[in-house]
């Protein structure tokens, strides 16, 4: 029963692999991948070389590490600790309710979130509004290098933390039962609770979670950074994503956009396999 | 037995999904077609010749497929030629990407592209085999557009590469004023209100809009009156024309010649600084609106309803437009073109749009009959065709909305000019968008349309009535402002022939200068980068290799004035 899988796996996930063999090439539209006639243009790393060696090199580079690591820092911890209290919930009602609202930004459209985020934060928004009662100048937000960090973050962990906090829900509900009656029985409160049972019961899969969450540090929200971007903020913003999406999709150059691509994949990928075996010597956790 | 089933089930599924993955077509590309034979309308097939146009979309409330005079060429096209005219759409800001990915793709394309791509990437196309040369289809079928290239040897140039092959043929030829010219368009009535009498130079344009927001002219509460646009090319046209910057798009494309025929990227010139620095001192002082980059047309709306919008550049009948839509939601309102241009060098100038034509209609590899597409081109830019196109009117009469003119006097107009009848201004009236809603003068078939500004001066006036538009619809002040604009301060765009394969290589070295030039300027605008670098811009630049890429566009000039000299 697993060769559908199997081969669904192959057709839709390895082979178009071999896409990536343009990232060596002087790829033309039109013109075939690999050439029986011998047609086709072999670079070698000519683009990867490019690459590393382009001006926008580190704006992009380090971009995307910066807005990742934000992203890990203040977002990775929110869902566990919105599912630590939701488990608290006992009022079954509530909970559902709660657990349905969080859930629904997750379902919002990139494209309304930053409309959404625009018409808050531009000069007319309700935030400007407010500061302005406090006597701060109106600052459209959007526009602003010093605040697209913010506004970035903020929004993806708005939209994710619900729907992320689902996994680490479903880890407590398989934690043993009987462990809390025994703690119970040795006197231990809420808080004791949660420290020695809950969360060592769900550290597996917080450990699986990040190790998967700095597999994708060169990843980012590229849609969102697309619809943000303007020239103001463009050396705050700027990430491997939408620089691909540039100079790839918009000028053409299909064998560069691929190079980088590839690059940022081999990238991750060492960052996974690196923090599988850090987190297999010293928590005996890990992905394989 | 269900394990057996299953397998099957998924087997099937499998096999159906690889061949909706599907093979190539094999199709058959024969220019010398002579089953067509050689009248336009002579053959007629059991079957119609079904053959689809890919181009942009407005993104306005009306499809282009769904407007009514989409439906009457559809129509015109199957009586005449057997030929089923299709479209498919994709929005304008998205197009380039949407058609340059279908051609990546390299299958199923459609028949005819309607993109107007620059020549090093017409060239790849037609080097890869996904577009194909049009002109044996010219030769057999294209007797209007053998007229129009004759009559404007420049369309075969500048559409085409250095071997003569013509690879592409303009969606619209418009030879008018109308179309060539971007100016910049105030608000008249807050002029008179501060005390000023027109604006001539860039400093009075700033006085005036400084005068505005202190006098609150839109009685708001707040200085809230600005200028604005939707990006800095129709400024670069409109207020760096006034500091002498001659063509100034984005880098990659902005060149122009000196008196001796040198070649020089707009760019980087003092007069360039001169310009920056002046936007910029707008931009700090909020007198240029903050958000005129990344506008959308909903957020430009918005000042233009709340009567916020001191000024903006755009075509000859944006400000009539935008007067008559504001005077709509209550306000009193009279925006004028300025002409003479503005200029801070005593000389105006407005540069002139490139007359190889608008858009471009390439037939690509894929076309299931290339003498059908070349028909249909035909007929666009037969005086029929053309007259379909722009009015919607089948006869030279007229119809509903549009009747034979009647010139006004002294003026001398084209055959196919033709005005309002009582419904037409009507329902212009009522509709201000009532071009896009009809489809009319839409690219979805060519034209050609050799005006004057006789011809301008009569369908302004006419249109807009003086009542509504002021000095701007004065008859006179048209025609000689056009007139003016045109042959007084109009400098044309300098063109090139298509670059070589070693030239186009190099070319690819340069993406990330151009990215870096346009990022550089719009930041000096908006005070992101500070003015004191802009040596430090110039001397990058050169770094980055823009004196090799300058002579790449020097050769190409220069092989594009011997072509003419020899076709002239």
């Amino acid at each position: 029963m697993l060769l559908p899988t199997i081969m669904l796996l192959f057709l839709f996930c390895y082979l178009p692999m071999y896409g990536i063999l343009i990232s060596f090439q002087k790829y033309k539209i039109g013109s075939d991948i690999i050439s029986i006639s011998g047609n086709t243009e072999w670079v070698g790393l000519l683009h990867f070389k490019t690459f590393i060696n382009s001006i926008f090199f580190s704006r992009v580079f380090g971009n995307t590490i910066r807005l990742s690591v934000l992203n890990l820092i203040y977002g990775f911890w929110v869902p566990i600790v919105f599912a630590l209290l939701i488990n608290e919930i006992r009022c079954m009602w509530f909970k559902k309710l709660t657990q349905t609202f969080v859930y629904l930004p997750y379902f919002i459209s990139t494209v309304v979130v930053v409309a959404m985020l625009m018409s808050i934060t531009g000069t007319e928004g309700a935030v400007n509004k407010l500061t302005s009662l406090l006597g701060v100048e109106p600052v459209n937000m959007i526009n602003s290098p010093g605040h697209f960090d913010v506004l970035y973050v903020a929004s993806n962990i708005w939209q994710t933390f619900g729907y992320c906090s689902i996994i680490y829900i479903a880890a407590m509900a398989s934690i043993d039962p009987t462990l809390y009656e025994a703690a119970i029985v040795d006197g231990a409160n809420r808080l004791h609770k949660v420290i020695h049972i809950t969360i060592p019961g769900i550290l597996p899969t917080i450990i699986i979670l990040l190790i998967l969450s700095i597999g994708s540090l060169l990843g980012s929200n590229t849609e969102k950074i697309l619809l943000m971007l303007n020239p103001k903020i463009v050396d705050r913003a700027d990430v491997i994503g939408t620089y691909v999406y540039h100079v790839g999709l918009q000028k053409g150059k299909y064998s560069y956009s691929a190079a980088v691509g590839l690059f940022t994949n081999i990238i991750n990928f060492i960052l996974v396999f690196g923090t599988n075996i850090i987190s297999r010597r010293t928590t005996n956790y890990s992905l394989w | 037995m269900k394990r057996f089933i299953a397998l099957v089930l998924i087997t099937l599924m499998m096999f159906g999904v690889l061949a909706g993955c599907g093979a190539k077509d094999n199709v058959q590309i024969d220019n010398n077609q002579s089953s067509q034979g050689n009248s336009a309308d002579s053959t007629k097939k059991s079957e119609p010749t079904k053959i689809t146009l890919l181009m942009t979309e407005t993104g306005a409330e009306w499809n282009h497929k769904d407007t009514p005079n989409f439906k009457q060429i559809q129509k015109v096209l199957l009586d005449k030629f057997n030929i089923q005219y299709e479209l498919e759409t994709a929005l304008g800001n998205e197009f380039e990407t949407t058609v340059t990915t279908r051609f990546a793709s390299g299958e199923q394309l459609p028949d005819i592209v309607n993109y107007r791509y620059p020549s090093e990437k017409l060239n790849e196309l037609y080097k890869n085999g996904l577009i194909i040369k049009l002109n044996d289809l010219i030769n057999q079928y294209g007797p209007e557009v053998k007229k129009l290239i004759k009559m404007r040897p420049l369309v075969a140039v500048a559409n085409g590469d250095r071997e003569g092959n013509i690879l592409r043929l303009p969606a619209s030829y418009i030879e008018n004023p109308q179309h060539r010219i971007t100016v910049l368009h105030v608000r008249n009535d807050w002029l008179k209100k501060v005390g000023m009498d027109g604006v001539k130079t860039p400093d009075e344009l700033y006085t005036a809009i400084k005068a505005f927001q202190e006098k609150d002219v839109n009685e708001s509460g707040k200085p809230d009156e600005v200028l604005t646009g939707f990006g800095n090319l129709d400024f670069n046209m409109t207020i760096g024309s006034a500091f002498g910057v001659k063509y100034m798009v984005n880098a990659a494309d902005s060149w122009y010649t000196d008196s001796n025929g040198k070649i020089y990227n707009t760019f980087l010139t003092p007069e360039t600084k001169q310009y920056v620095t002046y936007m910029n001192k707008l931009y700090s002082e909020k007198l240029l609106d903050e958000s005129y980059i990344t506008q959308t047309g909903e957020q430009y709306n918005e000042k233009l309803y709340n009567n916020r919008i001191a000024g903006c550049p755009g075509p000859w009948w944006d400000g009539v437009l935008n007067s008559q839509r504001v005077s709509d939601k209550g306000f009193d309102v009279e925006y004028i073109p300025l002409i003479p241009p503005l200029s801070a060098t005593g000389k105006p100038t407005v540069y002139l749009k490139d007359l190889g034509g608008y858009g471009g209609y390439m037939v690509t590899k894929d076309c299931k009959d290339p003498s059908a597409a070349m028909k249909i081109i035909n007929w666009g830019y037969s005086l029929e065709g053309s007259v379909m196109n722009y009015y919607g009117e089948s006869t030279l009469e007229g119809g509903d909305y549009y009747k034979k003119t009647t010139p006004l006097e002294g003026l001398k107009l084209p055959d196919y000019s033709m005005e309002y009848t009582e419904k037409g201004k009507a329902a212009i009236k009522e509709e201000p968008l009532l071009w896009t809603k009809m489809g009319w003068n839409a690219e979805f078939s060519p034209k050609v349309l050799i005006g004057n500004a006789d011809s301008i001066a009569q369908e302004f006036f006419q249109a807009f009535g003086v009542e509504k538009c002021g000095l701007a619809a004065d008859v006179q002040f048209n025609k000689k402002g056009l007139k003016d604009a045109e042959f007084t301060y109009g400098i044309p765009a300098v063109n090139f022939v298509s670059p070589t394969e070693e030239q186009t290589e190099k070319w690819e070295n340069y993406t990330d200068l151009w990215i870096y030039m346009d990022e550089q300027i719009s930041k000096f605008i908006t005070s992101v980068e500070p003015l004191s670098n802009w040596d430090e811009f110039v001397a990058k630049c050169e770094k980055m290799g823009i004196k090799d890429a300058t002579q790449i566009k020097q050769e190409q000039y220069d092989a594009y004035k011997k072509i003419m000299s020899g076709l002239e």
